[in-house]
């Protein structure tokens, strides 16, 4: 139960963190935000990334194999 | 006696893989564009894009260069290796057997084995500049040819003691994280180098960029006592990058699977965004820290503790299947020896290589030398595959003759090398001519051999 809500839910999640990644550099870039907000936001989705990621990319490639 | 031992050995080892692909087991275009889109965005991206900006390339050179270079290097996958690789569903190891004889593949896996040692102590390098921040341990400078402290080569050990114990736990649960990582790495080349620009001025159009571009990036001025790199540079290097997987054909490896020989030209989802847009934010990223080359700093003032992570991980994922691989081409010579033995040496002798800052400041000089070590073998087997039929010549000699090496093959291989080495030219330039004279020479030697023969 715990995996398949996962597995549905990761993609998104683990997605949604690398937006979140280029959205905040775009606004450093745009100077409409600041470095270390981006910092911040970067590690927090980072994190999620390495959390969420492996439910969908590792579980698509057993499946392919 | 010991050499059919040999290659008895050296068989068994690719033993899975001996048979051509069949049919159901071919891959669509959606596998090939993701193979190719992960496989090139890798911890050497932060030392070449970088290392563009310490060569002093200009910008105009860079950007055409990089887009004519990284198109010849698609066009050599879709035009070199594809058309082979689907023709014959073999893997180079194989068809280098039937077209060179056994004894010419033990030769050639061993030097292999070599140059992938050299190049994941290049990638461990890299991920050791990253660790070094914690503890405070400088990263040799560009001129530096030895360690230059004791904790730059204590850092180095570990890192690659570590690097070593996952490749013997366990290749294929660090190949599955690797596939994780790609994307994130690649989010963090974009958004580091994206973060960092304001820092070189105020940018609010394009023709904003491109003057920052010209004059704070890209100057076309080279750091103090390093060669000054011209389009020409850039456009072989993107070129060549790559040279063993296109025109030495080891990608023949992956694409025997494909459909259809026109998957080759998907390697563009792996040149454009790692070997275009990683190598540009890796040069704003080291223009941002005023030229300092140190991968593991460049990231971590681009993207903090995340950047600085993505240089370990890119190191440590991208070094551990090229340990595994020289592990594996080292195991013909290490009779009896269990996998995690063998692994264990690979690891040492990769570690011990790893200290010298020569591998990862000479990164590119390395990637030509390795590309044009192996290029003369890719030529042989395309002038067999192709020409040597259209000639007339008897095809698979070593394969119908049995022999243990075939003569011209290693001639060809050893003459092409002399020839390039002696060669007036940058060693960037060398493969080119390089790879005709390979070509004419195996198909001169083919036909003296046969002539001897009738």
């Amino acid at each position: 139960m715990f995996k398949t809500i996962m597995r549905k839910l990761a993609p998104f999640v683990s997605i949604f963190a690398l937006v979140m990644i280029l959205l905040f550099a775009t606004q450093v870039f745009l100077g409409n935000q600041s470095k270390e907000l981006f910092i911040i936001v970067t590690n927090i989705s980072t994190l999620l990334w390495f959390v969420f990621s492996p439910f969908w990319l590792i579980a698509d490639k057993k499946k392919d194999q | 006696m010991e050499k059919t031992t040999l290659a008895k050995r050296l068989d068994a080892l690719f033993e899975f893989d001996r048979q051509p692909v069949t049919e159901d087991k071919l891959h669509g275009s959606g596998r090939f564009i993701g193979l190719f889109a992960g496989e090139h965005v890798a911890a050497t991206e932060f030392v070449i894009g970088a290392m563009f900006v310490i060569h002093g390339v200009a910008a105009k050179d860079l950007f055409i260069g990089l887009l004519i270079g990284n198109l010849l290097a698609v066009l050599s996958w879709g035009f070199i290796v594809a058309p082979i690789a689907v023709r014959t569903r073999l893997t180079l190891y194989w068809y280098l057997r039937k077209v060179a004889g056994p004894g010419v593949t033990i030769i050639y896996n061993i030097i292999n084995a070599f140059l992938y040692c050299v190049l994941a102590g290049a990638m461990i390098s890299v991920s050791a500049s990253a660790v070094g921040l914690a503890f405070n341990v400088p990263t040799p400078a560009l001129t530096d040819v030895l360690p230059n402290s004791v904790g730059w080569v204590v850092i180095t050990l570990f890192v690659g003691a570590i690097v070593t114990l996952f490749a013997i736990l366990g290749f294929d649960k660090v190949s599955k994280f690797s596939s994780v990582c790609s994307p994130w790495m690649f989010a963090i080349f974009i958004a580091g180098a994206l973060a960092l620009l304001p820092s070189l001025g105020h940018i609010h159009s394009l023709s904003d960029f491109w003057h920052i571009a010209e004059t704070k990036i890209w100057t076309g001025v080279p750091t103090p006592g390093q060669q000054k790199y011209t389009m020409w540079h850039v456009l072989f290097f993107a070129w060549f990058a790559n040279l063993a997987m296109h025109v030495g054909l080891a990608d023949m490896a992956t694409l025997r699977y494909a459909k259809n020989w026109k998957y080759g030209f998907y390697s563009a989802f792996g040149m454009y965004p790692g070997h275009f847009l990683a190598w540009i934010c890796s040069g704003i990223m080291v223009a941002a820290v005023a030229r300092d080359m140190n991968p593991g700093m460049m990231a971590f003032a681009a993207a903090g503790f995340s950047g600085a992570v993505a240089v370990v991980i890119a190191g440590w994922t991208t070094s551990n299947p090229t340990m595994y691989r020289a592990g594996l081409a080292l195991q013909v010579v290490t009779p009896n020896w269990q996998r995690w033995k063998v692994t264990l040496v690979a690891g040492l002798v990769t570690s011990a290589v790893a200290c010298f800052p020569l591998v990862f400041t000479r990164l590119l000089d390395f990637v030509a030398l390795y590309g044009l070590i192996l290029m003369p073998m890719g030529a042989v087997v395309f002038a067999e595959h192709w020409l040597i039929p259209k000639l007339g010549l008897p095809q698979y000699r070593a394969e119908t003759q049995k022999l243990f090496i075939s003569w011209p093959a290693l001639v060809t291989w050893a003459a092409t090398l002399i020839i390039v080495f002696i060669l007036p030219l940058d060693m960037f330039f060398k493969w080119l001519p390089g790879y005709f004279i390979a070509q004419i020479l195996y198909i001169g030697l083919s036909y003296a051999v046969n002539l001897k023969k009738a």
